[in-house]
């Protein structure tokens, strides 16, 4: 059997919209690979061409160049009856949940399930286990227009899996929720994707999302992808200017300028994630190097599941005791930077 | 010239509102029938998102807007030698109902249209991504979406049909419009005017009623 553990391949993908002033290219030359099974996230600005991207996934969106490799077959190849039959393997959800308003619940997972040519008994059978799955089996014989924003989406998420497919799409999925509704959504699909090992991809303007259910993130701005990794060394080191705009109100506390630097101290911001014991090693640095370690802040947050601490200190010193002291600091926790 | 006696009168009302009935239904049939597949052919043709077709579209654009710019009364006179193909005859409720359908379709085919184009593309494009055809959309989901608003337009076009029925009368069509015509009008009797106008608003009263309550059963909200 062939080895999916890169299960969407876009290779050096493009979209030019073409305008009568000037073209608009919405994607420039993307390429990435998404694993088998993770949940991966697309953040950037509104405009910055996420939604374009994650649409031709299941060629919603046509490139205009490039290709959209899915388990060895090149998407961009498939048109009519196979390009259909194709996209069963792919759900998708969206900010406008984009339920028929004249169907109920029902007959709005029923629907997708029919035309891919699933039977009645079939459809039947399933639809009571896919809301059963979004905690909404009471909400069967009712009318979209009737559901709060986030029973909705729960219904659209019930609808995208009813055909179990393997990869999900979401497009911005929680940006129309409350946030206690988004919560609960950024949950579920959690879930679904840690349950049934579903690749899932999402895109969100809001980096908590991201930082909520991701395992790696791409951040792309103007079409282009500027950085892509693990959402927790996304978060810890950003490298790009605007991916650090985007993680600064995790991990970047506003101080007062006097505080940061002087003639006998150094402020330093540390990093460290749950399993490195980090109290030890700040009164460890004390004892060595007879430096004065002065916490100024101090926060702890959770990337995709994991806890990850962070100090801003001060060391206070000579300047050799205090190179040593954040030397030995830098061994000894994830990562330390210059405030 | 006496004035009708109410025995009179009563039976002249019978036959013109039979005939008034007969032109609006049987234009309602056609005009709905024909103005729905013109109005889906005009807006599925309109761009990517069904099937491009710029010429269909062109062509059905044009046939819909020549219609509906002709005045009806002229419009009337244009089909007599149709009207007498179709119906061998050019007088009776029949031959007006000919031409009060050619006219109220195009009319119809653009509130379809509209009403279409007011489906949110949102769940256009989601039925797509879950494999939908064209047509699956399209039963499924377009029209179904779109039916109050079709609803809507059914009741204006019945409406403007009982209208445009009285003009057909003119020329032969017979019906209420055209005794409110003859006796109101030419021989003066108000009174005559009167019922027959009362008669009309009744009519269009019970399609608009029944038209809205229709229409807000399918919205289901």
């Amino acid at each position: 059997m062939a080895d999916y553990s890169e299960e969407i391949s876009i290779r050096n993908l493009s979209v030019v919209f073409p305008s009568r002033k000037k073209d608009i290219t919405a994607v420039k030359k993307v390429s990435l690979d998404i694993r088998k099974g993770e949940v991966f996230g697309i953040v950037g600005t509104s405009g910055a061409g996420k939604s374009t991207l994650l649409r031709t996934i299941n060629l919603l969106q046509r490139p205009t160049q490039g290709n959209v490799i899915i388990h060895g077959e090149d998407l961009t190849t498939l048109n009519g009856e196979a390009l259909r039959r194709f996209r069963k393997n792919i759900g998708m959800i969206f900010q406008q949940f984009n339920l028929i308003n004249s169907k109920t619940v029902y007959d709005n997972i029923a629907f997708v399930m029919q035309v891919v040519g699933k039977t009645k008994e079939e459809i039947s059978r399933r639809v009571p286990e896919v809301l059963e799955l979004v905690g909404l089996s009471d909400r069967a014989d009712s009318y979209p227009a009737k559901l709060s924003g986030g029973e909705k989406q729960r219904v659209g998420i019930a609808r995208a899996l009813a055909n179990n497919p393997y990869i999900l799409l979401c497009d911005e999925p929680t940006s129309a929720l409350d946030l206690e509704n988004t919560n609960a959504i950024l949950k579920l699909i959690k879930e679904i994707n840690q349950t049934l090992g579903i690749t899932t991809v999402i895109i969100s303007h809001e980096i908590n999302v991201i930082k909520k259910i991701c395992h790696r993130v791409a951040v792309m701005t103007d079409g282009e992808i500027i950085e892509l990794d693990d959402v927790f060394n996304v978060f810890s080191a950003p490298k790009h200017d605007y991916t650090k705009s985007l993680v600064s109100h995790t991990f970047d506390l506003e101080l007062p300028a006097q505080t940061l630097h002087g003639e006998d101290f150094k402020t330093l911001k540390v990093l460290y994630s749950g399993d490195k014991a980090n109290e030890s090693v700040l009164s460890d640095a004390t004892e060595k190097f007879k430096v004065k370690i002065n916490i100024l802040q101090g926060k702890i947050e959770y990337i995709s599941g994991k806890p990850f601490g962070m100090l801003i200190v001060q060391l206070n010193g000579t300047p050799e005791i205090i190179s040593n002291a954040e030397n030995y600091l830098r061994a000894r926790t994830y990562n330390v930077t210059d405030v | 010239m006496s004035s009708l006696s109410f025995s009179e009168l009563f039976g002249y009302l019978q036959t013109a509102f039979f005939e008034t009935f007969l032109m609006c239904s049987v234009s309602l049939v056609i005009s709905v029938i024909l103005g729905l597949i013109t109005g889906l052919a005009i807006f599925t043709t309109r761009d990517g998102t069904f099937w491009r077709n710029r010429t269909l579209n062109f062509v059905g654009g044009i046939l819909v807007n020549v219609i509906r710019s002709i005045p009806f009364i002229i419009l009337l006179v244009l089909l007599i030698p149709v009207t007498n193909m179709v119906v061998g005859s050019t007088i009776g409720p029949m031959s007006a109902s000919i031409s009060l359908s050619v006219a109220s379709f195009a009319f119809f085919s653009r509130m379809v249209e509209s009403s279409l184009s007011e489906v949110d593309r949102g769940v256009i494009e989601a039925s797509k991504a879950f494999g939908a055809s064209n047509w699956a959309i399209i039963r499924s989901v377009l029209l179904p979406e779109a039916l109050p608003g079709i609803y809507r337009g059914i009741t204006i076009l019945a409406i403007g049909l009982v209208g445009n029925s009285a003009n057909a009368g003119m020329v032969g069509g017979g019906g209420i419009g055209d005794l409110a015509i003859r006796f109101g009008y030419y021989r003066y009797q108000t009174d005559v005017m009167i019922v027959t106008v009362v008669l009309l608003i009744v009519l269009v009263q019970i399609i608009q009623m029944t038209g809205d309550w229709i229409a807000k059963k399918a919205e289901k909200r």
